[in-house]
């Protein structure tokens, strides 16, 4: 464990890598803050600028972008009630209303100490934790892979807030638009290729991102309008002892809840700062200044975010599953690079995991430094009108996405999957479920073609296996439990009602 | 005559169920099974293409015979409801105008349009090439959409497209479509 935090330390302490995962953490702080942009946009568009870098440089910056996004996405919330990130969504409720009382500083003080306390927790979870389940999942065959996906495929669809129906409706398309291309069992047959040179090798990830992420999202925005934002000034950022002695169970319970629920494939860092809220506002000594102001409100959530962010890495290193949307794009970032994650990633790769996470101290760092004198200088960006920003992000996201294959194919998905994200967002169709299916595609076809051939064609041979069938019952508990949930409290109302009429 | 969100979305739903179909029946083409038994290339279309058709059939009923809510806000709960509630009170007048004075009317309007730039611009690109075509997007949205003055509109486009040129064409050498008429 030593050893691999020095060579990360090695690793990440260069001078270029340094700068990078500077540049990564301010791009994404201002990416998180600017409505319409978040961190899955901002490292989908911006990844293809990282091609010209070494592999280890463009993950750490990308990774960056992704946590910074974190701390921007608080500003918005708290400045115009409008999150840059869906995991900020939750932070208006009192962010918003502090601002509203003139305390918009004290609420984004606690945001940027919370979240940074939060980073450092969970960083140390992930460093104790990730290791350990890839030495496990070593030993994992085909089968048990095959299971663990329908996993995470069950928890995103199950937790993305939603109703499950539409869920798995956005998983099985994401999974069979990843079906376009060469199948990758024996035959090589070229499916809904359309005699399309550019499709043999399947629908480009990046463009298909881009397009629903940057372009979708710009589409979206248009037709939603703009919020007035309120300024935040200097000397309004004074935060007192007293919030943060207040807010630190807050922020310690958040990081708990927020690691444990990022940790599972597929739910991401949303899910933990709703949960990490409900269950503040349950047990806080405040509970009665809950969406009026209070900043355990505040600190809980982001502090749940940032740790289930960190979280994320988990499955995602561990297992090769993603945690959530964005590192649903960074896995598609390892494939571009020519790196396979998984769980011999730690033993194949020990010097770009450990420098990547230990990026992670050195970017948290820089971030509580920068967030905490200079929230108010990138709040100012709020100021640029959306009327210039987003032909801005229009044009770099189309020659981002024709930067990645040099055709002109990239762009036009660029502007055919632009259109299907703005009708999900449109009618409220969940987006990482698709991503996730899109994602995990490749990945679940390959090992469902190898389950086959190992059960000689009889896909049963998955209940053969101990492992697999424990995770298989665990993914039909995550269907199951909300809906029994549901209705053991149906049964308990309606039995208070009856006994209230009686 | 305008569409209502619910016929838009069990419309989509619909359209989607087609879509399932189509990529079951052209998945089977494929072959579900290999001679030995094994799953074939259209295994899994199949599969996805089914599970889609189903799940998105269920969808399109069940929209068409749920009663439409009141008000949207009957369909939130607990937090998500204030949250909306939150986000609803930043536009303080009225829910329809934006903070820039704009109607729901005006804003799909401007949808509209800039889906409709969007799409000349990729047309024109053959012509004046990538930078030139997305520049004059640029300059076109922020002067006739947005009604931004036009000085600052042709400065912010100018310095974009040579940032971006800079970046993507200079430093990243990516060999950027220059068009007919062959200038950047």
């Amino acid at each position: 464990m030593l050893d691999n935090l020095i060579l990360g330390f090695q690793t990440a302490l260069t001078l270029e890598n340094v700068l990078w995962c500077a540049v990564g953490v301010v791009l994404g702080t201002v990416i998180g803050l600017l409505p319409g942009l978040g961190s899955t946009t901002g490292v989908a568009v911006l990844l293809p600028l990282t091609f010209v870098m070494e592999p280890v440089t463009a993950l750490i910056m990308l990774a960056g972008i992704y946590y910074g996004a974190q701390y921007g996405g608080t500003i918005t919330s708290v400045l115009i009630s409008t999150p840059g990130e869906a995991a900020s969504v939750v932070t208006t409720l009192d962010g918003y209303q502090m601002a509203k009382r003139g305390r918009a500083g004290a609420a984004l003080a606690i945001s940027a100490i919370g979240s940074f306390i939060a980073a450092i927790i969970s960083l140390a979870l992930l460093m104790a934790l990730a290791p350990p389940l890839a030495s496990i999942a070593l030993e994992f065959q085909p089968v048990e892979m095959f299971a663990i996906m329908i996993l995470g495929l069950v928890i995103v669809v199950t937790f993305q807030g939603g109703a499950l129906v539409r869920g798995g409706l956005m998983a099985a398309l994401g999974l069979l638009v990843a079906t376009v291309g060469i199948f990758p069992g024996t035959g090589g047959t070229q499916r809904f290729t359309f005699d399309n040179v550019n499709l043999l090798s399947g629908i480009p990830f990046v463009e298909v991102m881009i397009g629903i992420f940057a372009l979708g999202e710009v589409l979206y925005q248009i037709r939603v309008g703009a919020a007035k934002p309120i300024r935040a000034r200097f000397k309004d950022m004074v935060i007192k002892r007293k919030d943060i002695t207040d807010s630190m169970p807050a922020i310690l319970r958040g990081s708990g809840i927020g690691f444990l629920l990022g940790m599972l494939p597929g739910a991401g860092s949303t899910l933990a700062s709703f949960m990490s809220y409900g269950i503040e506002r349950r047990v806080s000594k405040n509970k009665a200044n809950f969406g009026k102001g209070a900043i355990e409100g505040v600190a809980s959530p982001e502090s749940a975010n940032n740790a289930a962010a960190n979280a994320n890495f988990v499955p995602t290193l561990a297992l090769g599953i993603p945690g959530g949307a964005t590192t649903a794009v960074l896995l598609g970032a390892f494939t571009i690079f020519g790196i396979q994650p998984g769980p011999q990633l730690f033993e194949t790769q020990p010097e770009l995991v450990w420098g990547l996470l230990v990026s992670f101290f050195i970017g948290n760092v820089l971030l509580l430094v920068l967030n905490l004198p200079l929230a108010p200088v990138f709040a100012q960006m709020l100021r640029i009108p959306y009327g210039y920003l987003y032909p801005i992000i229009l044009l770099t996201s189309l020659v981002g996405a024709y930067s990645v294959g040099n055709n002109m194919f990239s762009v036009w998905l660029v502007l055919i999957f632009g259109v299907l994200g703005y009708l999900m967002k449109e009618l409220d169709l969940p987006l990482a479920p698709f991503v996730l299916g899109l994602v995990l595609g490749p990945l679940f076809e390959k090992a469902l073609v190898q389950t086959s051939a190992i059960g000689q064609g009889d896909l049963g041979v998955v209940f053969q296996s101990p492992i697999a069938v424990g995770v298989l019952l665990l993914a039909l508990v995550m269907v199951l439990l909300p809906r029994l949930v549901g209705l053991a409290r149906g049964a308990l109302r309606r039995r208070k009602e009856q006994a209230l009429v009686g | 005559m305008t569409l209502s969100p619910r016929i838009v979305r069990a419309a989509f739903s619909a359209a989607l169920a087609l879509l399932g179909l189509a990529a079951a029946i052209g998945g089977w083409g494929y072959g579900v099974a290999q001679e030995n038994g094994q799953i074939g290339a259209g295994f899994l279309p199949v599969a996805l293409g089914t599970i889609i058709a189903v799940l998105a059939g269920v969808d399109t009923a069940s929209i068409l015979l749920r009663r439409e809510p009141a008000h949207p806000a009957e369909q939130l709960t607990g937090v998500e409801a204030e949250a909306d509630a939150a986000a609803i009170d930043t536009v303080e007048e009225s829910p329809d105008i934006d903070a820039l004075g704009r109607t729901q009317r005006q804003r799909n309007r401007m949808l509209v349009v800039v889906g409709g730039m969007l799409l000349g611009a990729l047309l024109l690109v053959p012509v004046l090439g990538l930078l030139i075509s997305l520049g004059v997007l640029m300059l076109t949205i922020a002067i006739v959409v947005e009604r931004r003055p036009i000085i600052s509109s042709i400065i912010v486009s100018v310095v974009a497209v040579g940032i971006v040129h800079l970046i993507f064409g200079v430093l990243l050498n990516v060999p950027l479509p220059t068009g007919l008429i062959g200038l950047i």
